[in-house]
């Protein structure tokens, strides 16, 4: 397989139960998108924050969130989670 | 047969000889200190040193990098002292060139002289009258010198060794960790075991001439201090009750050039790095830049953990980014160049021509992996955006705000590093995409980071965003030609 197609070391697969989770987080935290303003999110795999960053707590994830609005100027963001919250 | 007195040339040299070589002492322990761990083989695989000179723990839980293992040693013991490698370097490669011209004369004058045979053995049994000068010296007499020689036989051996062999050794391990030297002659590595072999080497070659001093002031205050001393400075004995002043105050004196030179380095870094810099830099690319790289490692060499230094971009921007796998990341090519272009990473993937090398990675700090490369040739992009005429230098800036994203390192900013436009047109220069046959991890600079394989690791910016083409660096930074150069004062040029 070219390297093109396999996944970031770095990145995090997510179960459909997870991304549920994850769904669930969101519908709590009433969460939008900062640029449009739309509440629909496909949910995208994580990213393990606590080991690579300096300032982010040791459970901290980004999980890719990818707005729905198709005129969404910048569609692409992300929600920060603890671990324990989706995994 | 040649008297095997004192000349001049001789004396002068011996009291030189002990200048440089404190200075390299000091200034290689404070290299040391900024990786204080030593290994065996090519790479520097974390918990695998044989000898460590430190007692920090590193986090498990945390990335942690060669940054946050340097140790900071005492000015006593290292040239500057406390952290501060750019100027120890500085030190160690400046009183490098001025050991190796004294060495060079010294051998010259010897055998022009004949006072080679002050040093060099005639006969095997010089052996076994070494044995039994060992054996005297054991039961604390002293035994008879040589039939018209100044030194007995194990003192003749010991000194044949550290001039001969000891010398130029240290000389030859000292080289072989040049990326430059490493990467043109991947041999002469394997002749010392490998890089972190010769790093060993090296300091078991300091080992034994600190054992060599210690040795030697105890034979000249057995033999007697003033006498001697009288030899090595008027050149006879004579005038000896002024040979212990005087001894004195040549040691004052080499003692005073050591404090000037901590006091300066830690005062006035800038002001050491351009005078020193400029002499050193010289000669290395008179020698070392035409190096190319022709390194080709087996991929069973390759490091089964690769060390960083360094940490990524502390900003949601580019977390969000890397979570989606830097979609939207884009590099954009510009500066005197006809055409400017910008790239996304797919674009940079479909470019084709993908080049991909296993190669050893050369921290400035003295720690070394073996990684597999694969991306752009640089070459492929000068093709490109076609530099302009007066483009002479090619600037690669990083989302790293170092300040933010690095508390071990001194001084904040975003980070970039500058290469000359020869130095990037090696076969071996790669804006590298993947590592190990898989996407470029985070730590080691995703989405993407430059490989230029004859130099040492600090420029090979990771995490980059854009790169310039420029006629100069004089107004960009602190104008010595990279964050670290104006920061920390590294030399630019660091192909050793």
């Amino acid at each position: 397989m070219d390297a093109a197609d396999t996944i970031r070391s770095d990145i995090t697969v997510l179960t459909d139960e997870q991304k549920d989770r994850v769904r669930q987080q969101l519908r709590r935290r009433l969460g939008s998108c900062q640029h449009c303003g739309g509440e629909e999110f496909l949910i995208g795999e994580a990213l393990f924050l606590g080991f690579l960053f300096v300032s982010e707590d040791s459970d901290a994830f980004m999980v890719a969130l990818t707005c729905l609005n198709p005129e969404c100027p910048a569609p692409h963001t992300g929600i920060r989670l603890a671990g324990p919250q989706f995994l | 047969m040649t008297q095997l007195d004192y000349p001049a040339w001789l004396r002068i040299e011996h009291w030189v000889n002990v200048l440089f070589v404190t200075l390299l002492i000091r200034s290689g322990i404070e290299i040391l200190g900024t990786h204080p761990k030593l290994y065996r083989g090519y790479d520097s695989k974390p918990g695998s040193e044989w000898a460590r000179f430190t007692r920090k723990t590193m986090p498990t839980d945390k990335l942690y990098d060669t940054l946050d293992e340097e140790e900071s040693y005492s000015a006593i013991i290292s040239l500057p002292g406390h952290k501060n490698l750019g100027m120890g370097r500085h030190w160690h490669f400046i009183t490098v060139i001025g050991w190796i011209l004294t060495g060079i004369s010294y051998y010259i004058l010897l055998f022009a002289t004949g006072q080679w045979h002050r040093y060099i053995p005639y006969s095997w049994s010089i052996f076994s009258d070494a044995w039994n000068d060992m054996l005297t010296y054991l039961s604390f007499k002293l035994p008879p010198l040589l039939p018209g020689q100044p030194l007995d036989a194990i003192q003749k051996l010991t000194y044949a060794g550290v001039i001969f062999i000891l010398a130029p050794f240290l000389i030859l391990t000292g080289a072989a960790q040049s990326p430059a030297i490493e990467a043109r002659f991947p041999w002469y590595v394997r002749l010392w075991g490998g890089r972190q072999g010769a790093r060993s080497l090296h300091f078991l070659g300091l080992l034994a001439f600190i054992a060599f001093i210690a040795v030697h002031l105890m034979m000249v205050g057995l033999w007697g201090w003033i006498p001697l001393n009288a030899l090595m400075i008027f050149g006879h004995v004579r005038h000896l009750s002024w040979a212990l002043p005087a001894s004195l105050t040549l040691i004052a004196a080499i003692v005073m050039v050591h404090v000037a030179a901590t006091i300066w380095s830690l005062r006035s870094p800038r002001t050491v790095q351009r005078a020193l810099g400029s002499i050193i830099s010289y000669g290395r690319r008179q020698l070392l830049r035409p190096m190319t790289s022709r390194q080709n490692y087996a991929p069973s060499q390759l490091s089964t953990e690769h060390r960083v230094n360094g940490k990524p971009p502390d900003t949601d921007e580019y977390k969000v980014m890397a979570v989606h796998d830097f979609l939207d990341w884009k590099l954009d090519v510009g500066g005197l160049v006809e055409n400017p272009r910008t790239f996304t990473l797919a674009e940079l993937r479909a470019l084709g021509g993908k080049q991909t090398q296993r190669v050893m990675h050369n921290c400035i700090q003295g720690w070394s992996s073996i990684g597999e490369w694969s991306g752009v040739p640089f070459r492929t992009m000068i093709d490109l955006v076609k530099p302009l005429p007066q483009a002479r230098h090619v600037c690669f800036l990083t989302m790293q705000d170092t300040g933010r994203d690095e508390p071990s390192a001194e001084g904040a900013g975003q980070f970039y590093e500058i290469l000359d436009l020869d130095l990037v047109r090696h076969p071996q220069c790669l804006l590298a995409y993947e590592m190990n046959g898989q996407p470029l991890p985070i730590k080691h600079g995703a989405p993407l980071r430059l490989r230029i394989e004859n130099q040492v690791g600090f420029k090979m910016a990771k995490w980059i965003e854009r790169i310039e083409f420029i006629s100069g660096y004089r107004g960009i930074g602190e104008g010595m030609g990279g964050w670290r150069e104006d920061n920390v004062f590294y030399d630019k040029d660091v192909a050793i």
